[in-house]
């Protein structure tokens, strides 16, 4: 479909583990979804879940052990880094950690610029320089903070010149690797309008990925909800949030604090997290799930249809049948 | 708009000039005494390097037979040696000799070994196994021993001991280098270069190599301090610099045979004395300004 | 002990680039070891022939591994000045080197860890400035000047020792401390200074640990406290940095023996060079060698077996 931007089979990524002989990490295993054009997506999950590493394997900091990833038609996943490098600017990405995501000699209108520079926007000095104040105003800042350096912004000024660095070169996509994680409570409210305010005026697809649900369900479209590397649920942000189908993502809720909810139940998942090492069998969040038969131990539940553009990896989905109502 | 509501308390004032975080290093380390009485005497030794030929009362090449080993008097400040020349002069010059070799041979390995590491660190897997394994044998024999056997196989001469001395002392920028270089790998704005496509040499020369020479810079001045010795225990051993170039330890070997005369051997030894000095307390004061900056 | 043996195999990689290292230097000597043999006034043919016997036509890979062959068993060649087999040189050398080593370790160990120590416990102190200006002056020393100095001091002025020469400690036992005295005193004050300031430094980390604060305040008497509590755990770095200036100690005895006309190691390189008698250089070359690589192995060695936090 020419509507489709980015195209995930299948995506699986291993890390090899750190001591001799031991087994691999099983970061992601068997990731798919498809986004269109100008569409949300959020990642959300504990840490360990795999989010992050989806993110950059999507925009090739890892290369994937297998499956596909097509960027308005470009193989990600498989071509080489030499081949690839013309079309980085389809993807950027924005980072966690302010203090790491600036070359902390550099001025930031000088990052910018060199953003510029490596993918040739712009043909004389004078029209980038134009683009730059261009993105600084864009961002909120006035032309002379080009000459300040990292060490002189807050950490939400940071994360902005992170955004607009990422989009210097216009990509059409952009992922957001934790990007208000980091920031205190109130910045991180600036920065998510920033987003969704850009969002809005430049019409770039957008992977949101955060382990914070508020946020998620602020700025997305769809939601898909990460557990030990594999996509648990997936669905419209509203659905997901008002009238989730499977256990996991059921706990994550109510662990949100509500002030204004009652009656909500907090379900307190039992065990620990299993190695990613050495997970379950079967469907990997039985050990911690209250509603797990027998048949969750045997078959790995395939993320499936349960609602219109509504999916979910739980076989016991007749615990839902009655849920139809809100939840508060 | 919401994007205007987002501009910041902090008013940039015109006349605000904003610095680069390695500005006030020099000024940090002549805050300190080690940084001043080192900076100084280098400074001393420096200008006497550099203005050599237009500040000795005597020139290196007036022997005079009648006034050989003459002890310090008004004529001659640190007396003469033993063809007639005068000893403070050759010390001045003599600073202008070692000052080069010792420059020369730390800023041949300064950059080689920072070219060693850069390619280690960056490529890792076999190549820097390899690569370090190699440093790890250079490293594992003693300055001078390693700077003899190059003597004795180049031959004893300027440029040798230059190479000698910068060749022995390239592991451990290197080491620095390529430790420097794998703790940047990790940093967001290294994926970040990545992830815009720009080019490794691009990422290397103007984002790892920038942010990679903080170490270096500290042990240039250890580095240059273990140099001089190095090229003055050679002089003195006859393996460095040839007469009739003068060179501290070549005048004080001459000095040991004539142990009588005093002045032959304690004049130019405590020029290398004070010159190593120097170069050590600077090194103290560089690491204690990069320390505190961390801070 | 399985540890020690993958320790030991790991570190025999770098024994053997070592050797391989040291084998092509002194390849590289200039000098054609045929015609020392045979003489400048030989013909042509003689030189090629004994080229061949000496097997200096085969490839660079086959005379290491024959030089390692004969090396192994304790043939080293011999000495184109002298003719005495190279082997039979070393062990009469060694033994000075040796003692000087020892002499000067000891002699640093007294003067440097109780000025450590003294200068951590007396910290920002007088006493403290002093030392650490001490450490800094015995640090920028060169060896040889203050070999110079000291025997116009103690040999010329006072008269105390003689100025140069050896005897060996079996013939002589005065005698040889008489003559080991200020070479061991020259070498002994840089390592001293370094070893000031790893006392000091060690000392300090210590002196904030926790079971000090203990031993306090159970009412041990300071001097207790520092001396059994503090400096034996002081120690372990201490001595780590002790092998590690293994190489520079013996830098130093080279140039030390030249002053003092010392028959040691370092002399036979020296002397080596000059005369382009290079089995004599290749010979104390590999013995230098081999003796830091080992006692770099068994420092380290001591070093995790000391602190079982280290893998």
């Amino acid at each position: 479909m020419q509507d489709t931007l980015i195209s995930v089979s299948n995506l699986t990524k291993w890390f090899p583990s750190r001591e001799r002989g031991g087994k691999p990490v099983q970061a992601v295993t068997d990731v798919s979804f498809d986004l269109k054009r100008g569409e949300v997506l959020g990642l959300v999950g504990e840490s360990g879940s795999g989010k992050s590493t989806i993110g950059q394997s999507i925009i090739r900091l890892h290369k994937p052990d297998s499956g596909r990833i097509d960027i308005d038609g470009i193989d990600f996943a498989g071509a080489s880094e030499r081949a690839l490098r013309r079309h980085r600017k389809l993807i950027q990405m924005v980072f966690q950690d302010p203090s790491s995501s600036l070359n902390p000699r550099i001025r930031i209108g000088d990052v910018l610029l060199e953003a510029l520079a490596i993918h040739g926007i712009g043909s004389t000095r004078q029209e980038r320089r134009k683009r730059v104040a261009e993105l600084l105003d864009m961002i909120g800042f006035s032309p002379d903070f080009a000459q300040r350096y990292p060490h002189q912004l807050s950490g939400g000024q940071r994360q902005r010149v992170g955004i607009a660095r990422a989009l210097a070169v216009e990509p059409k996509a952009l992922i957001a690797d934790e990007a208000v994680s980091a920031l205190d409570v109130s910045i991180q409210a600036q920065i998510i309008q920033l987003l969704a305010e850009l969002r809005r005026k430049l019409s770039f697809t957008l992977i949101f990925i955060s382990h914070d649900m508020n946020v998620v369900e602020y700025i997305s479209d769809r939601v898909a909800v990460l557990y030990l590397g594999r996509i648990v649920e997936m669905g419209p942000a509203r659905d997901i949030f008002k009238r989730p189908r499977h256990p996991y993502t059921e706990a994550l809720l109510s662990a949100i604090p509500d002030p204004s909810s009652r009656k909500r139940e907090r379900i307190i998942l039992q065990g620990d997290i299993p190695n990613p090492s050495n997970p379950p069998s079967g469907c990997v969040f039985r050990t911690r799930c209250r509603h797990a038969v027998e048949r969750c131990a045997t078959t790995v539940p395939p993320l499936a249809q349960v609602l219109p553009g509504h999916q979910s990896a739980c076989i016991r989905q007749e615990l839902y049948q009655n849920d139809m109502g809100q939840r508060s | 708009m919401a994007v205007t509501e987002l501009h910041t308390g902090a008013v940039a004032t015109p006349a605000e000039i904003f610095k680069s975080p390695d500005a006030g290093m020099v000024r940090r380390v002549l805050s300190t005494w080690q940084g001043v009485v080192g900076a100084s005497i280098l400074a001393v030794a420096l200008f006497c390097a550099i203005f050599a030929p237009w500040i000795v009362p005597y020139s290196s090449a007036d022997i005079d037979y009648m006034a050989i080993m003459m002890p310090p008097d008004d004529a001659h400040l640190f007396g003469t040696d033993e063809v007639g020349r005068d000893i403070l002069s050759r010390c001045i010059e003599g600073a202008r000799t070692s000052l080069i070799v010792v420059f020369s041979a730390v800023a041949f390995s300064a950059v080689v070994g920072m070219a060693i590491g850069l390619v280690a660190g960056w490529v890792g897997g076999l190549t820097e196994k390899i690569l370090m394994r190699v440093m790890d044998a250079v490293l594992a024999f003693p300055l001078i021993v390693l700077a003899l056997t190059i003597i004795a196989i180049l031959g004893p001469s300027l440029s040798n001991a230059i190479l000698a001395i910068g060749i022995v002392k390239i592991p451990h920028f290197a080491r620095l280098t390529r430790g420097e270089v794998l703790s940047l790998k990790e940093l967001d704005y290294i994926k970040a270069m990545k992830t815009l496509g720009a080019s490794e040499a691009r990422i290397l020369l103007r984002h790892i190599l920038p942010n990679s020479i903080g170490p270096v810079l500290v042990y240039v001045s250890i580095a240059a301090s273990l140099a001089l010795m190095t090229e003055a225990s050679l002089s003195f051993l006859g393996l460095g610099v040839q007469p009739p170039t003068p060179s501290w330890g070549g005048m004080v070997a001459v000095g040991m045979q004539n142990y009588q005369f005093w002045w032959m051997s304690i004049f130019p030894g405590l020029a290398i004395f004070l010159t190593v000095f120097a170069f050590n307390l600077l090194g103290d004061a560089i690491r204690d300004a990069v320390d505190a900056r961390l801070q | 002990m399985k540890r020690l043996i993958d320790y030991l195999a790991q570190l025999l990689p770098l024994l053997l680039i070592v050797s391989i290292v040291a084998f092509v230097l002194i390849d590289l000597l200039p000098g054609d070891a045929a015609m020392e043999r045979v003489g400048l006034d030989a013909t042509q043919e003689q030189l090629q022939r004994a080229r061949e016997e000496m097997g200096l036509n085969d490839p660079l890979p086959l005379r290491y591994i024959y030089w390692l062959e004969r090396a192994v068993q304790g043939d080293l060649g011999r000495s184109l000045r002298s003719g005495e087999p190279v082997t039979a040189t070393l062990v009469r050398r060694v033994p000075v080197t040796v003692e000087l080593a020892l002499f000067g370790t000891g002699l640093a160990v007294l003067i440097g860890v109780p000025a450590g120590i003294l200068a951590a416990v007396f910290r920002n102190g007088r006493i403290d400035a002093i030392v650490n200006l001490l450490a800094l002056s015995g640090m920028a020393v060169p060896f040889f000047w203050l070999g110079l100095l000291l025997i116009m001091l103690f040999s010329l002025k006072l008269q105390w020792v003689p100025p140069s020469g050896y005897v060996s400690f079996a013939e002589d036992p005065l005698g040889n401390l008489k003559f080991m005295a200020l070479p061991s005193l020259t070498i002994a004050v840089a390592f001293a200074a370094t070893l000031m300031r790893q006392t000091r430094a060690s000392m300090l980390e210590v002196l904030t640990a926790d079971y000090i604060r203990t031993a306090r305040a159970k009412g041990t008497s300071e001097r207790r406290v520092i001396l059994k509590h503090a400096l034996r755990n002081a120690l372990i770095p201490i001595i780590t940095v002790m092998g590690l200036q293994m190489g520079s100690l013996l830098g130093g005895a080279i140039v030390t023996e030249t002053v003092f006309a010392l028959p040691g190691l370092g002399r036979m390189m020296v002397d080596g060079i000059f005369q382009r008698d290079f089995p004599s250089v290749q010979g104390a070359l590999l013995v230098i060698i081999i003796a830091v690589v080992v006692t770099n192995l068994i420092t380290d060695a001591c070093y995790r077996l000391v602190n079982p936090r280290i893998k």
